[in-house]
């Protein structure tokens, strides 16, 4: 029984195991950081926003139109609200269906030269600044029509357009292709498949992907400048005219000077934050709920 | 039963299990100096087999030796994987499946196929995968779905396991129910043949071992062709074996023979065969 002793393990740490045990409790530290820095920013931005804008968010905030006098107490964001939700709204009803039927076509029936093609100008529009897609739609439809929130959401709607294409074909790509040969051996054709099978599996990433590019549209400012212009007088339900948004008047009322303004800017940015996190659970919710019901 | 299968295609065995042999494919599958290629890969060359009507045939051979290739000729799925290409003839029914004036679609619903792992629709349910192919490709009409569904389910002996929680992701059963439930799935939609693509090779034996029983149980409703890797599997279900080689990599698959099952295990005329059978090659 001597050969037992030679090959007996040694379970004592060798030194070149510590080694790698204290590397690697070095690196799970330096993730732990990261996720500790990342979500402690992002928490801070939202408590900070929060402490500032609640003071000044009042019913009347929610209901009544910007004081005349920016150093004035009172007024709301009411027509603010109002504009963003319609601009974006029609800049969501543009872009998604335009940036998701884009995807399909790239990943279930593009190839070669032309789908590469739409895939590089693609990504080449999510890096425009939005101030030059502002500049461009003042360019091509502001000088012929004028100001108004339609202009605006054209505007928006390009800045959304290129987001949307590439988190549907992204999630679009996920979907196995085993399930597309399951449905195409069924007899499916491939618009039944892509209909009944790849949308419905990559719905809950596409709603999430729309739903980025729709709060990324609210936060927009710059090329609003340039089309919505913005309108404190009243509040305009007509987006052939021009048009407040909850970002314009943030940006207003920030750059006032007085306290007054800058509460009410506060106000504003909780709102839209607020707005923009409602937008997701609803949407989350619905996706959920078609995506398991029938679909 | 109750007869549910009855829209008016005249080539189509009932779904009610009665087995009216349908004159069109009394003769079963033929395939014809079949050559597939991937691009310029060839990959299947000369293929001439015909597989019996209302019999298990079974394909075997080595890894990359093109059966899988030449099962996916057989329903058209070969075509869909970019640049792929098929040339030569498979009859079913009197008809050439790569006619021009042919719709893959139909001939995908009158050959049902089955794949080496399960895939169910994960966002459906076990009912609507049962029933998703006759959403799918045929014209609903008034055709009770219910019925078709627990037909199907029935013939894919999963009923029992199943019937008390359809309304289940379909993701949520085993691996071996999900096959079953993908075989349900194929011939809720009516076809005469049945491809199997390897069907057990994902699942566990006992899985495995119901998969076996229930193609030895259709076999007398559908005409089946199995790809499988495990010898020992094609003693077990089928009737007739095609064996399939390639003389060296980069050439493509042949078959080099076929005949019944006991013949080719027991006393094969090629000596490839002998020694792939034997398991001194592959």
């Amino acid at each position: 029984m001597t050969q037992l002793a030679v090959g007996t393990p040694g379970f004592r740490n060798r030194p070149a195991l510590r080694r790698r045990r204290a590397k690697s409790a070095v690196l799970v530290g330096l993730l732990i950081a990261a996720v500790v820095v990342a979500v402690g920013v992002l928490a801070w931005v939202l408590v900070y926003v929060a402490i500032q804008g609640v003071g000044a968010l009042n019913l009347g905030f929610l209901t009544q139109t910007p004081p005349g006098n920016p150093a004035a107490a009172g007024g709301g964001f009411y027509n603010g609200i109002v504009g963003s939700l319609i601009i974006v709204g029609i800049a969501a009803l543009i872009g998604i269906p335009l940036g998701i039927g884009a995807a399909i076509y790239l990943v279930e029936y593009g190839r070669g030269r032309l789908a590469d093609t739409i895939r590089f100008f693609n990504d080449v529009l999510i890096g425009v600044p939005t101030i030059v897609t502002g500049a461009f739609i003042y360019a091509i439809w502001v000088t012929r029509f004028g100001f108004s929130g339609f202009a605006g959401s054209l505007a928006l709607a390009i800045v959304m357009l290129p987001l949307v294409t590439r988190t549907t074909e992204e999630m679009l790509r996920l979907v196995p292709n085993e399930l597309r040969e399951g449905s195409l051996a069924l007899g499916a054709t491939r618009s039944q498949t892509v209909m009944r099978v790849c949308i419905p599996t990559a719905l809950p990433g596409i709603i999430t992907g729309a739903m980025l590019a729709v709060a990324r549209a609210m936060g927009e400012t710059a090329p609003l400048l340039l089309t919505a212009l913005g309108n404190d007088l009243f509040t305009e339900y007509n987006p052939a005219k021009r048009m407040s948004t909850l970002s314009l008047q943030i940006f207003d009322n920030a750059v006032t000077g007085f306290q007054e303004g800058q509460g009410r800017a506060w106000a504003g940015a909780l709102t839209l934050i607020a707005i923009v996190l409602i937008f997701t659970f609803v949407a989350r919710f619905f996706g959920r709920r078609v995506r398991t019901s029938n679909a | 039963m109750p007869d549910v299968a009855t829209e008016p295609a005249p080539a189509t065995p009932k779904v009610d299990g009665t087995t009216p042999i349908a004159e069109a494919s009394v003769e079963g599958l033929s395939i014809e100096r079949l050559n597939a290629w991937f691009g310029k890969h060839h990959v299947v060359a000369d293929v001439d087999l015909t597989a019996p009507a209302h019999r298990v045939t079974a394909l075997i051979g080595p890894s990359g030796c093109g059966k899988s290739t030449l099962l996916r000729c057989v329903n058209r799925m070969h075509e869909v994987v970019p640049g792929a290409r098929v040339e030569g003839r498979v009859m079913f029914g009197g008809q050439n499946v790569y006619d021009p004036d042919i719709d893959p679609g139909s001939v995908r619903s009158e050959i049902g196929m089955v794949f080496q792992r399960p895939n169910p629709f994960p966002t459906k349910s076990i009912y609507e995968n049962a029933i998703i192919g006759v959403r799918l490709a045929k014209s609903s009409g008034n055709r009770k779905l219910d019925e078709i569904a627990e037909s199907a389910l029935r013939r894919a002996q999963l009923w029992d396991e199943v019937k008390d929680r359809l309304n289940k992701p379909a993701v949520s059963l085993s691996g071996g129910q999900q096959q079953r439930l993908c075989i349900a799935r194929a011939v809720a939609v009516d076809p005469s043949l049945l491809l199997m693509d390897e069907p057990c090779s994902a699942l566990d034996p006992i899985a495995t071992f119901k998969i076996e029983e229930l193609i030895r149980e259709i076999a007398d409703q559908y005409t089946v062709i199995i790809v499988t890797h495990n010898m020992q599997q094609a003693t077990r279900v089928s009737h007739f074996t095609g064996f399939m080689t390639i003389e060296r990599a980069g050439e493509p698959g042949r078959l080099v023979e076929f005949g019944a099952t006991d013949q080719i295990f027991g006393a094969p005329a090629q000596a490839a065969t002998e020694a792939y059978v034997s398991g001194r090659v592959g």
